[in-house]
């Protein structure tokens, strides 16, 4: 085994600049996690498949458990922490909540921010195979999704 | 105050801290200082002797701190305890033979994990490869592979139970017919894996474990056997927040063993996440069994009696609370059926796979599969439609509360009616009319409709287990009985409520539950109601059936929050009988205060009785002194212990579901889609409408994915095949069924406090047969038999080209 070499990683999460120095193997998940705080990412399986790691690279969903922390340099990651920040986050929150659209809560944030994106970014209007595409391609273990699609049609009902 | 009346069913109070990003889950703790990481070196055989183990080049490493093997496991600690006649010894980790692919060799602990990992893969073990065996009938042939040699056999248990006269019914029965049914092994699938932090500190009072564990606590029992420390020594805290279980975390405790003697080993404290392929490959998983059935019944349809050998493989080792998965069904083997005789031969045999243990359902798919198969198989040769022969032996309602030959009591249901209800909703028999050959032949796919019924147990009998041994060899002073529950309740100075859970949830809604409970009980808005997550067995009151298991929170674990409740409610009305000067029996308690029932103006507020019984101690009389802290103990009162007979009542209580699948079979792709699920339940009173409804189609989810897609491959030799979301496909959005309809009918058991049966397995016992029912009825007509799990268009496509082969002119 070579020690591993490190980088200085620059970038902005959540719209604050961050700057640490990691590991060039660290993942993008862990960096999040264990050097910004970002304990909303949540690792189901490490391999691209879950989507339980989901966050926003420049305002796009991508995979934190496939990315490494040094590829996230120069660019806006955004997590659920962000998102919460929002009006649109605050408002996936209580529908989520009310609807019931999580159970152990494990691939939540995930999902959350995919529809996010979706609400955020897809041209009017949003379909119904709109919400099945991005919510399909995320694993919930407790929900069945009936809840999570519910929940998905009333904030896609309530877009304002 | 809460917008919400007590009577309207609160929000999600977990969802809320998720959002309010505040979740607690294993992996984001980090409770004590100086905390180390741990990875598990893994066999990559089978079956292997272990010859050789060189930790030098991983010790050698910047950041790694030790490596324990099997030696020091060995000194350290001793084998889990488990109730099966020959069980081997299983430690946490393999000492000289490695027995599945996946089994911990040694663990590793530095200083952050990606070093763990680099220290692992430098760790060199030499193995010397045995021949391995990985199916369950192979390996009780004379011939296969020991596993473990001092036991010279593979079978842990062979148990014969005999219920009523089952040579008579079957020398009179008119039709007789056998059939040979194998279930598969696939996974709960938690989307969280194991954690765990452990601590062997040799100056602290207790060996301490943070861990993602949710009980049964007898597992506790088990580790503090295997650590060889009593059990007042563990102490085990689950964090508020839990990504799931379904059962799987059940057997999370062999690797809390691991990491304490890791901890041991490192002096420091260690954590461990595990990951996907670790969870796939080497935590537990179903139990895969070939059943052998035998069926005997009359002319009309009714069913006289079952001859059963159940052949379960429970892996390279049998796990406590396996063997569960033989008999935790038992007062409830004959389903929701008037069938007064039966024959099980019961046996556990130990094969080159994973070590079993409990999974969504734990053994009712497994038990009712075969039986709800054949019941379709013998309308069929009655030439009746499997919906009239199934209400025609249903336990009619006239008959409840009833006791089964094998020792369960139905204290409440109306079995036929809750099926009526699934086949109305499902407009059954119009459908019947256009499935299977009768489905028009222009058509893209063959169509088929399927049901099954179930009766789904709750709250599970510890006593069960023991009739894994003959009446005779029972430990005669130690009758195993019971499942209790206790909550604590808090009633604080300003008149605000703290419920303390002690079951350990894990995604179940439990602390919405417990607010709204306690809030309808006291008049007062859930919002009022502070609920303690988590569980901590140093600071809270358990016992060995403590936890959430068995779907037991509604009957169970809810009853002793109801208790509490009524106690609190009690001593309210006690202290303020006191403080006006009145008599208790006058008093009623209305929307948080207490009010007179003779002068209106008279009354107390929970604020005001609060503050007088915080500040005022030095007044109180005796008997409130104690007023503001109470604790509910719940028993399930009518469990018993197995009888000489073999006969027990397994579980506290007994819910229903009745359920209807309809199915598509692409004619090209031989693609299967499930178009229609119908599931009816009588889970008796529903504590939270949405909670129950989320378990439902939740355990929909677990049932499909154990019909149609999940399943553990090894190969011949043992090799594990599907250690990947590519290989072990999770149902996603696009494979749930097309239309999903849940319905209810509520009749409340008189056994629990809140008159709640299960809700969270349900589905998942009843969907994969309702669906291999349906399946079965598209392509019936193609001469194609349904007799094994899961379904897949591949396998299809081979009995379908078998069959070409036979008959080449056929249709
Ligand atoms: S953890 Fe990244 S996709 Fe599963
Ligand atoms: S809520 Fe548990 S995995 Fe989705």
């Amino acid at each position: 085994m070579r020690p591993q070499r490190r980088t200085i990683v620059t970038t902005e999460v959540n719209g604050a600049p961050v700057e640490a120095l990691v590991d060039v193997r660290t993942t993008l998940a862990d960096f999040l996690r264990e050097e910004v705080g970002c304990t909303s990412v949540h690792l189901g399986c490490e391999h691209g498949v879950c989507g339980a790691c989901t966050v926003l690279l420049n305002g796009l969903p991508v995979r934190s458990c496939l990315r490494l922390a040094a590829q996230a340099a120069g660019h806006e990651i955004t997590t659920l922490e962000g998102v919460m920040q929002t009006e649109r986050g605050k408002t996936i929150g209580q529908v989520f909540v009310e609807q019931f659209a999580m159970q152990c809560g494990f691939c939540t944030a995930g999902f959350a921010l995919s529809l996010y994106h979706l609400l955020e970014r897809a041209p009017e209007p949003v379909t119904d195979q709109d919400i099945h595409e991005t919510l399909g391609g995320h694993i919930c273990r407790c929900t069945g999704y009936v809840s999570i699609v519910e929940a998905a049609k009333r904030l896609r009902d309530h877009r304002g | 105050m809460s917008q919400h009346s007590p009577t309207t069913a609160p929000p999600s109070t977990e969802g809320r801290r998720l959002f309010d990003l505040q979740a607690q889950y294993i992996a984001d703790l980090t409770p004590l200082p100086n905390l180390a990481q741990a990875a598990v070196v893994r066999s990559p055989y089978a079956h292997a002797r272990i010859r050789r183990i060189d930790t030098r080049a991983a010790l050698a490493l910047p950041g790694v701190i030790s490596v324990l093997t099997g030696r020091e496991v060995q000194e350290w600690s001793r084998p889990f305890a488990v109730a099966a006649e020959r069980p081997g010894r299983y430690y946490s980790c393999a000492l000289d033979k490695a027995r599945y692919v996946g089994e911990p060799v040694a663990v590793v602990v530095a200083t952050n994990r990606y070093i763990a990992e680099d220290a692992r893969d430098a760790i060199e073990v030499e193995y010397e490869p045995l021949p391995a065996v990985v199916d369950v009938e192979a390996a009780m042939q004379p011939s296969a592979p020991i596993l473990h040699e001092e036991l010279e056999t593979n079978v842990a248990i062979d148990r014969q139970l005999t219920y009523g006269d089952v040579a008579a019914v079957f020398s009179a029965a008119d039709i007789v017919f056998s059939q040979r049914y194998v279930f598969p092994r696939y996974q709960s699938f938690p989307l969280e894996t194991y954690g765990i932090i452990a601590s062997w500190n040799p100056s602290a009072s207790q060996v301490s474990f943070w861990a993602n564990f949710h009980g049964p606590y007898s597992m506790l029992a088990v580790l503090a056997g295997a650590l060889r420390v009593p059990l007042s020594k563990l102490r085990v805290v689950t964090p508020p927040d839990v990504g799931g279980s379904f059962g799987n975390k059940i057997a999370l405790y062999p690797y809390m063993a691991l990491m304490a003697l890791a901890s041991r080993k490192a002096g420091r404290p260690v954590k461990w996440i595990e990951d996907r392929l670790e969870s796939l490959s080497a935590s537990s998983t179903g139990t895969d069994r070939v059943t052998e059935l035998e069926v005997a019944a009359r002319g009309d349809g009714q069913l006289l009696g079952l001859k059963m050998r159940l052949m379960d493989n429970v892996g390279a080792y049998i796990r406590a609370p396996e063997p569960g998965c033989l008999f935790r069904p038992i007062g409830n083997f004959m389903n929701a059926y008037k069938i007064e005789h039966l024959e099980v031969n019961a046996l556990a045999v130990m094969t080159n796979v994973c070590p079993s243990g409990p999974n969504r359902g734990y053994a009712c798919q497994q038990h009712y599969f075969p039986i709800e198969r054949a019941i379709d198989e013998l309308a069929l040769k009655l030439g009746k439609d499997p919906a009239t022969v199934r209400l025609q032996n249903l336990i009619q309602p006239q008959d409840i509360p009833y006791r089964t030959v094998t020792g369960g009591l139905y204290d409440s249901g109306d079995y036929p009616r809750a099926t009526q209800r699934a086949l109305e909703l499902s407009q059954y028999w119009q459908l019947r009319q256009s499935t299977g050959a009768a489905a028009p032949s222009d058509s893209s796919v063959w169509r088929g409709v399927g049901m099954a019924v179930a009766i789904d147990p709750s709250g599970s009998n510890m006593g069960y287990i023991d009739v894994s041994k003959k009446a005779t060899q029972r430990r005669p002073n130690l009758v195993r009985v019971g499942s209790a529950q206790t909550t604590r309740i808090y009633l604080d100075a300003t008149g605000g409520i703290i419920v303390e859970l002690e079951t350990a949830a894990h995604g179940q809604g439990q602390e919405t539950t417990a607010a709204f409970i306690v809030a309808q009980a006291l008049g007062i808005a859930p919002a009022d109601v502070t609920v303690i997550a988590g569980m901590d067995t140093g600071s809270r009151p358990w016992s060995v059936s403590s936890g959430s298991y068995s779907s037991r929170f509604g009957a169970v674990g809810a009853s002793s929050i109801v208790a509490a409740a009524r106690r609190l409610q009690e001593n309210l009305l006690q202290a303020a009988a006191y403080f006006l000067d009145s008599d208790a029996s006058r008093l009623r308690l209305r929307a948080g205060r207490i009010v007179s029932l003779d002068d209106a103006q008279i009354g107390l507020s929970l604020k005001d009785i609060a503050a007088r019984l915080h500040w005022s101690t030095g007044t109180l009389p005796p008997h409130l002194e104690t007023a503001t802290q109470v604790a509910g103990t719940f028993v399930a009162s009518a469990l018993d212990y197995p009888n000489e007979r073999d006969q027990v009542n397994s579980s506290a209580v007994y819910a229903f579901t009745a359920d209807v699948a309809v199915v598509e079979i692409d004619k090209e792709t031989l693609d299967i889609r499930v178009t229609t699920y119908v599931t009816v339940h009588d889970a008796g009173n529903i504590l939270h409408p949405q909670i129950a409804r989320g378990q439902f189609a939740g355990g929909l989810l677990h049932g499909l994915a154990g019909a149609l897609y999940e399943e553990l491959r090894y190969t011949e030799t043992g090799d594990f095949l599907t250690g990947t979301l590519m290989d072990y496909l999770c149902p996603t959005l696009n494979e749930m069924p097309g239309s999903i309809v849940m319905d209810h009918i509520v009749l409340p058991t008189p056994q629990a406090l809140t008159g709640a049966k299960g809700v969270g397995e349900s589905t998942a016992q009843t969907a994969p047969i309702a669906i291999a029912n349906a399946v079965a009825d598209a392509v019936r007509h193609l001469g194609l038999e349904i007799t094994e799990l899961p379904l897949t268009p591949d396998k299809l496509w081979q009995q379908l080209g078998a069959r070409l082969e036979r008959e080449p002119a056929g249709t």
